[in-house]
């Protein structure tokens, strides 16, 4: 059962429960270290992992918290999403599409993320998107805001809103492009079921098909994110891949990031 | 007299002053238009698989012929090209020559070079690289620091027709072609890839090419244009062309083979050849050492001018290049002993050339010594362009081995020529060379069809006097490597073993000191840090066979700041320093002095302490804190000193506690003695505290330990943070266990240390106000390298370090360990060094800092001391920090770089519809059925490993493709994609290339899947070859 007491312990959080832009960024922060991001349960069922987006936090709670297990950015979302409303934070679904290998973005409903809106301003929660990206809610504001060396904006473009990320001494890059509309789960249902299939999959999509095993987190000052066997940890404003040919060295790796080695 | 005369007077002295002037410059000039030119280098590829002057030498002592039948790897097609008739057209009458059969081979990695441009590069271009590089390594020279310098470059070259048969140039190739065969590109492409700024030049004089170069190089250097000078010759023939022309001029031998001056002379044999040497003006060799293995007296380079026929030899003009090169030489005839010919075999050229040889050496000397004439040509055939310098190569062989080689083939001498018309002689058989009263001497012609000739005279090397033996102070000399590759590096390792077995009249540390200061430093390492000659060839063997030792370091060359780190209290130990100091003078000295400092402000001198008998009281005193912090900073101080006689100083610096002491002496804060004075008297004053107090390690985050803190300030502090979850708390005794018991209760653990009293907590506080007395009465520096404070864990700035309150609040204040790891890992530094007795700080930085780090101790507990040194300096030389080593005073001989070799050669039949997968193969057989067949139905045809072979090198040819031309250099099969830059969308590029081509549906993963161009190779294997078990 969904508990916040238990959830708080787990992210090992003992501070303030009001409803302040301190509390939000420090359980952001937090959940991300403590809650892996892992799609090893679920990267076989391909587009079939939107079945269970409504599954309530209950479900997810059992396996993120309860069993420590690490999930997909739909379970990460929802619980984290209960946690923020049981606080008395204002929140709600979004969705995104996520920007492909070729500049493109995907399909608007590509990623599940939310946002709460604090004194007046908007801010984005994200904590179940693999990344590499913020680890700590960014306002949606041209302003620029710096976290662990790289800075992340969130700009205007058609209509829609695209959250930009710049590692130190680079350009501005798209993360994804979003809108602050509010979604409903029952979208994404319909991809699971057919009902809404975009002929054209982009980078996340494909990745979501491909089945590769996508392991990541957050510490202190920097997120860790292990895709096949491309290790990337960006921290002081750098990508840094490695390549992890050898088995034993990614089984640690592997292990590493889901907190299994302590 | 009046001053008018005086003026004159003084007009007329200044006249003759400058006169004498003038004529000291003239003749300065004169002498250094004449100063003799060393060969300090030579490195050749030539017929019958030369790869080495020493090959040669054996060739020409077995007298062997390495004449051939035709290349069948470069597309020309063999049978058909042969026709006995020589008029048939578009054929050769021959089907024999001298070939360097690997002429395709190269190490495109070595030099950077993407697999695809080595492909478009003419293979003699790469033969020069290859041949440059081995040539410095001969001469002793490291190539890396010849970047920058004055070095020139002088190329013979004559053949440009390397993929000129190309009927369709592949895209991938079109933008590297120009460059690819440009003869000027010879000699360019060396100056860049070493990075030669003295002249670079290619010339082509054709078959007097080489020998003009190496006129042109000593020129050069006498001018002081350069200072050191490549001159040398290639020739790679990539198409018949030349055997078909000749064969219509009826000037080939039909079997192919040179017969110099013999009667039986019937034609010239073509062959090929890459011939280098390296240059030096005489006095600058000597002075730097370099081996002299010759000296080119002198050379001259004239033209037939309006002779008989544009191509037609001219005798007049042979005598009177002769003569020029001898008056250059300021020598006679008679004082020549060896002329190496042209003498190309032919039945025109060779009387003309052999009358004109009569007509200049032949005259004027007694019967008794007549000159003796050959031509390498009878061995290895005519390699052209690369002739002349081959012929140099051969002539200070012979001179150094005192054997004038036979030439073969010789029936008789020619009837064509008048041989009593001087005494000159055909080496028929090998002689011994002749007793002369002067150094040997012999000369080396070569003429060009162009009608440009050329000669060259060289001598023997003069004697040199015994060199100084080298100081048997550093015989304990380790034995660095480095290559390329790992792969390299182990096969450099199995060519060191086998030559030190082979040469045990060379000593270890003779061998270390040329090993350090002969080769350049790549970024693969390994240093075998054995003692004595056993243990060293042991290391050697184990790094060859890919095993691991401890006394062989190995590593990769990396950038980043070196921080030496100070150890604090805890890492003391009985005898601590006692070996160093036997062994090290440069130790021992450094110790001496910190001892006679400090012991004049201890009771007892530190030594006896030192070296106590375990077990003793006075053994115990050194856990006494009044002792065990002086005698620390003795240890670390010498032991710094030490290093720094190794010629390893630090970026940076930062202790731990007591060590950042140590740290600031060493930064130049404190002169010793007031460096002295404050650690007495930090170490007097806390011995004398009365409360002995606590300390307690904690693995529990800080946060956690502050919050139970609370209220408890004044009895109990948090003396040290050394990790994310190391903590160390200090204070009265009761209180701490307290506070430690209710951590223990909630899960963390902790850990008792053994300390006299409770350092960094209030119980210092009594101590303070005296410790500040004594801190203000010493002399405070700004520190010359950075520092990083222990109380601020951030560099030390303002009052940090230089101020009498700095140390009083160190005393007291929280170790701020991991803030000041976390600042030197920002600051730059990815190699950490321990300055102390053990390694507990060494174990701090593992636990406080990931990613492309190394923390070594100087010294580990259970090692010999001296041991330890060694493998601590070895560790950073793999990480690229080289200690400094003497250079061996004499020029050691070593082996050379072991080039990793692929096959690039440009068919003239590309496969168009696979053209990508065309370029990788061997040559494409050429049934026409072969170019509808797909890339994959031609795989499953071979062997599974050869399939496996294939697979890389399309999946190594797609990634260089993908990532542009420069980066490729690293490129093999255990390469990770994204360690070399790869993006997502190289990545999804490529695998659209593979699906493409192997006909696939690979997800965009693909490469994340499978990071590795092996690991890429065997699950498209998997997915190709594999076929279903159910």
């Amino acid at each position: 059962m969904f508990d916040v007491d238990t959830y708080l312990k787990h992210l090992g959080y003992t501070g303030s429960l009001e409803p302040t832009p301190g509390t939000l960024r420090e359980l952001h922060k937090r959940h991300m270290m403590y809650v892996p991001f892992d799609n090893s349960r679920n990267a076989a069922k391909g587009l079939a992992i939107w079945d269970d987006v409504d599954a309530g936090a209950d479900y997810f709670f059992q396996a993120l918290i309860t069993e420590g297990r690490g999930g997909i950015c739909h379970e990460h979302c929802g619980l984290f999403r209960t946690l923020l409303a049981e606080l008395g934070f204002d929140v709600r679904v979004i969705s995104s599409g996520v920007r492909g290998a070729g500049d493109e973005f995907g399909p608007d409903l590509e990623h599940m993320l939310a946002a709460v809106r604090l004194d007046g301003e908007d801010w984005l929660v994200d904590v179940g998107f693999a990344g590499p990206s913020f680890t700590e809610p960014v306002r949606v504001s041209e302003d620029v805001q710096r976290q662990n060396g790289f800075d992340y904006r969130v700009v205007e473009d058609g209509g829609r809103l695209v959250l930009q990320r710049r590692p130190a001494g680079r350009d501005w890059q798209a993360v994804y492009r979003f809108t602050l509309q509010e979604r409903d789960l029952s979208e994404w249902k319909a991809i699971a079921s057919g009902d809404n299939d975009d002929p054209y999959w982009h980078w996340a999509g494909e990745m979501i098909r491909a089945g590769t095993l996508i392991y990541g987190r957050a510490y202190e000052t920097g997120q860790l994110l292990l895709v096949g066997r491309r290790y990337l940890r960006a921290e002081d404003g750098t990508d840094q891949a490695r390549v992890l040919a050898k088995t034993a060295e990614y089984e640690s790796v592997v292990r590493h990031v889901l907190r299994q080695d302590a | 007299m009046n001053t008018d005369d005086n003026a004159v007077v003084e007009a007329l002295r200044a006249s003759l002053t400058e006169n004498e002037r003038l004529k000291r410059e003239l003749a300065a000039t004169a002498d250094s238009l004449r100063e003799p030119v060393a060969i300090v280098g030579m490195a050749c590829r030539l017929p019958g698989g030369v790869r080495s002057p020493e090959d040669l030498w054996t060739l020409l002592d077995e007298g062997r012929d390495a004449i051939t039948g035709f290349p069948e790897d470069r597309g020309w097609d063999v049978e058909a090209l042969y026709d006995p008739d020589p008029d048939a057209h578009g054929r050769s009458y021959t089907r024999e020559g001298g070939f360097l059969h690997d002429a395709g081979e190269f190490d495109a990695r070595f030099f950077g070079i993407s697999p695809r441009e080595a492909l478009s590069m003419d293979p003699q271009q790469r033969l020069f690289l290859e041949t440059a590089w081995e040539v410095l390594e001969r001469a002793g020279l490291d190539a890396g620091a010849l970047r920058g310098s004055r070095t020139g470059v002088f190329a013979g070259v004559m053949y440009h027709d390397y993929g000129t048969g190309l009927t369709e140039v592949p895209e991938e190739l079109e933008g590297f072609q120009g460059a690819g065969v440009a003869g000027s590109l010879v000699s360019g492409r060396v100056s860049y890839h070493l990075g030669l700024e003295g002249p670079s030049v290619t010339v082509d004089t054709a078959c007097s090419s080489s020998l003009v170069a190496l006129h042109l190089a000593a020129q050069s250097l006498r001018a002081g244009e350069c200072d050191l000078a490549l001159a040398g010759g290639v020739a790679v023939m990539a198409t018949p062309s030349t055997f078909v022309e000749f064969s219509r001029q009826r000037g080939l031998s039909p079997d192919g083979r040179c017969k110099a001056f013999a009667a039986g002379a019937d034609g010239t044999g073509w062959s090929e050849g890459m011939s280098l040497l390296l240059l030096e003006r005489l006095s600058d060799a000597r002075r730097a050492g370099h081996p002299v293995l010759a000296v080119v007296r002198g050379s001259a380079v004239n033209s037939d001018g309006a002779s008989n026929g544009l191509t037609a030899p001219n005798g007049p003009s042979q005598e009177r290049v002769i003569r020029q090169a001898l008056a250059a030489a300021r020598l006679t005839p008679a004082e020549v002993d060896l002329v190496e010919a042209h003498g190309t075999g032919t039945r025109l050229g060779d009387p003309i050339e052999a009358q004109a040889v009569i007509n200049t050496y032949g005259k004027s000397r007694d019967a008794g010594h007549p000159l003796w004439l050959g031509s390498l040509k009878s061995n290895i055939g005519h390699a052209q362009a690369a002739a002349g310098a081959a012929g140099v190569i051969k002539a200070v062989l012979a001179l150094g081995h005192g054997v004038l080689p036979r030439t073969l083939h010789v029936d008789e001498p020619t009837p064509h020529v008048d041989w009593s018309a001087g005494t000159v002689r055909l080496l028929g058989e090998a002689r011994p060379w002749p007793v002369v009263d002067r150094p040997r001497r012999a000369a080396v012609s070569a003429f060009g069809v162009s009608g440009t000739n050329a000669h060259v005279v060289i001598e023997q090397a003069p004697d040199l006097p015994e060199a100084e033996p080298p100081e048997a102070a550093d015989s304990d000399v380790p034995w660095v490597l480095s290559a390329r590759t790992p792969t390299a590096l182990a096969e450099r390792a199995r060519q060191l073993a086998v030559y030190a077995e082979a040469h045990p009249e060379l000593d270890t540390a003779a061998l270390g000191r040329a090993l350090a200061t002969t080769r350049a430093a790549m970024e693969h390492r390994a240093v075998l840090i054995g003692v004595g000659r056993d243990q060293l060839l042991d290391g050697a063997r184990t790094l060859a066979a890919g095993e691991t030792s401890p006394l062989v370091v190995t590593g990769r060359a990396t950038g980043g700041q070196l921080a030496f780190l100070f150890s604090g209290q805890g890492s003391q130990r009985l005898g601590m320093g006692r070996e160093l100091r036997a062994r090290h003078p440069e130790f021992a000295e450094a110790f001496d002095a910190v001892c006679a400092e400090l012991d004049a402000r201890l009771p007892r001198p530190l030594r006896q302490v030192l070296d106590a008998e375990p077990g003793t009281a006075e053994a115990r005193l050194l856990d006494r804190t009044e002792f065990t912090q002086p005698a620390l900073f003795a240890f670390e101080v010498a032991l710094a000193r030490l290093l720094a006689s190794r010629g390893i100083e630090p970026d940076v610096v930062a202790g731990h506690s007591v060590g950042e002491i140590a740290a600031a002496h060493l930064a130049g804060v404190l002169s010793l003695g007031d460096a002295a004075a404050l650690v007495t008297a930090r170490a007097g004053l806390m011995q004398a505290l009365s409360a002995p107090g606590a300390m307690v390690a904690v693995r529990a985050e800080e946060d956690e330990v502050t919050a139970l803190l609370s209220g408890h300030e004044h009895e109990v502090s948090i003396a040290a943070v050394n990790g994310p979850e190391a903590v160390v708390l200090s204070g009265v005794e009761e209180r701490v266990l307290e506070i430690t018991g209710a951590l223990r209760a909630v899960g963390h653990r902790t850990k008792r240390l053994k300390v006299s009293h409770a350092f960094h907590s209030p119980l210092m506080e009594p101590m303070l106000a005296e410790f500040e007395r004594v801190a203000r009465g010493l002399r405070y520096e700004r520190p010359r390298i950075p520092v990083v404070s222990n109380v601020s864990g951030k560099l030390a700035e303002g009052d940090d370090l230089v101020t009498a309150g700095y140390w009083v609040r160190h005393v007291r204040a929280t170790v701020r360990f991991r803030d000041s790891l976390r600042t030197l890992r920002a600051e730059g530094v990815r190699t950490f060094l321990e300055v102390g007795p053990g390694d507990t700080l060494t174990a701090m930085v593992h636990e406080n800092v990931s990613g492309d780090t190394e923390a070594v101790p100087a010294v580990r507990r259970d090692r010999e001391e001296s041991l330890s040194v060694r493998a601590a300096l070895a560790a950073l030389q793999v990480r690229g920090r080289a200690p400094a080593v003497a250079p061996h005073p004499r020029h050691v001989p070593l082996p050379t770089y072991p080039f990793e070799h692929k096959r690039y050669w440009l068919e003239r039949t590309i496969v168009p519809q696979n053209d990508t997968a065309a370029l990788v193969e061997d040559p494409a057989p050429d049934r026409p059925a072969e170019e509808t067949r797909t890339f994959v139905e031609r795989l499953a045809e071979r062997p599974a490993e050869e399939r496996r072979k294939e697979l890389i090198a399309l999946i190594v040819d797609l990634a260089a493709t993908a990532l542009g031309h420069d980066t490729t250099d690293e490129f093999d099969e255990e390469t990770g994609f994204f360690d070399l830059g790869f993006s997502s969308l190289t990545a999804v590029e490529v695998r659209n290339k593979v699906n493409e081509i192997c006909g696939t549906d690979a997800n965009p993963m693909l490469l994340f899947d499978h990071p590795t161009p092996g690991m890429l190779a065997d699950h498209l294997e998997e997915l190709l070859f594999t076929t279903p078990t159910h």
